[in-house]
């Protein structure tokens, strides 16, 4: 279902994770890092709780999510399905956070935008992570095909 | 409620992103170029196509949005609820020459064209950085 295209975009882009409440209102959350096993159709979203208490206070197991993840050509997926399991970032995972903030002081860095405003918003500690099994991917990017289900 | 702290994240230097839910618990979340200062009270998205978001609106009325300064990188976050939709002013004016200036540049001018300015009441606002 995850095919090595969207592998790339959640791994290389940045994303928002998106849940309801039970009152149907919606809430979202800023990844700072995205793991994807393809074998298992599963996501991990790495998060800093203090800034998405909002997002993490309506989030349960089995609450559907949406994943929107892009890159800077404008490539774009969402992803959705339902929350499995909420726990700790384990050492893996948190490697993957500070790989993808190194990305992005070069993206940045190339907009001539500092490594201290970057920091702002990728230099936070990731302490819970929101797994997720997919079952729809949608196409996101802005063209003809966007909206369309892969 | 919306004030001058929040007037650089509404240029739309950076993209915002917002969240919407259709009636039956499907939440979405996507990107957008720009949420528009109204008022104190209000903001406006562009209404170009009718996509998952505007769908999700027209079934609950509920969104939630992160703008960005691009001076600070502070970020916020809005809690909004929609209210009208504007065809016509001063508002939609705006909206429509900025968006044929951004289709223009891109070589699509008239393709994204502006179906109205949806305008949303701000419920709450708060700054999201550590």
């Amino acid at each position: 279902m995850i095919s090595d295209q969207v592998y790339n975009v959640l791994t290389n882009g940045i994303g928002h994770i998106g849940c309801t409440s039970s009152s149907l209102r919606p809430f979202h959350a800023d990844p700072l890092g995205i793991c994807c096993d393809q074998a298992t159709n599963t996501i991990v979203c790495c998060l800093n709780k203090k800034t998405n208490e909002l997002f993490l206070e309506h989030l349960e197991i089995g609450s559907r999510v949406s994943l929107f993840a892009a890159v800077i050509s404008h490539e774009a997926y969402n992803l959705k399905g339902a929350v499995t399991e909420l726990r700790d970032v384990n050492d893996n995972e948190s490697q993957v956070c500070d790989d993808l903030r190194e990305k992005m002081y070069g993206f940045y860095g190339e907009l001539g935008i500092p490594k201290n405003l970057v920091d702002r918003y990728w230099l936070k500690p990731t302490d819970i992570a929101v797994v997720f099994l997919v079952d729809k991917v949608f196409v996101q990017t802005p063209g003809p095909d966007a909206g369309k289900e892969i | 409620m919306i004030n001058d702290e929040h007037l650089p994240a509404l240029q739309g230097m950076f993209p915002s992103w917002i969240t919407t839910v259709s009636n039956d618990g499907e939440p979405n979340t996507t990107v957008i170029s720009q949420i528009w200062h109204v008022n104190e009270t209000e903001v406006a998205l562009s209404f170009q196509f009718f996509n998952k978001t505007k769908k999700n609106i027209n079934q609950n009325p509920f969104a939630f949005a992160t703008i960005t300064n691009p001076a600070s990188f502070d970020t916020y976050t809005l809690e909004l609820k929609y209210n009208r939709t504007e065809s016509e002013g001063d508002l939609f004016d705006e909206m429509d020459m900025k968006l044929e200036a951004i289709a223009s540049m891109s070589g699509m001018s008239g393709v994204f064209e502006l179906k109205g300015a949806d305008i949303y009441t701000v419920l709450s606002i708060s700054k999201n950085n550590l």
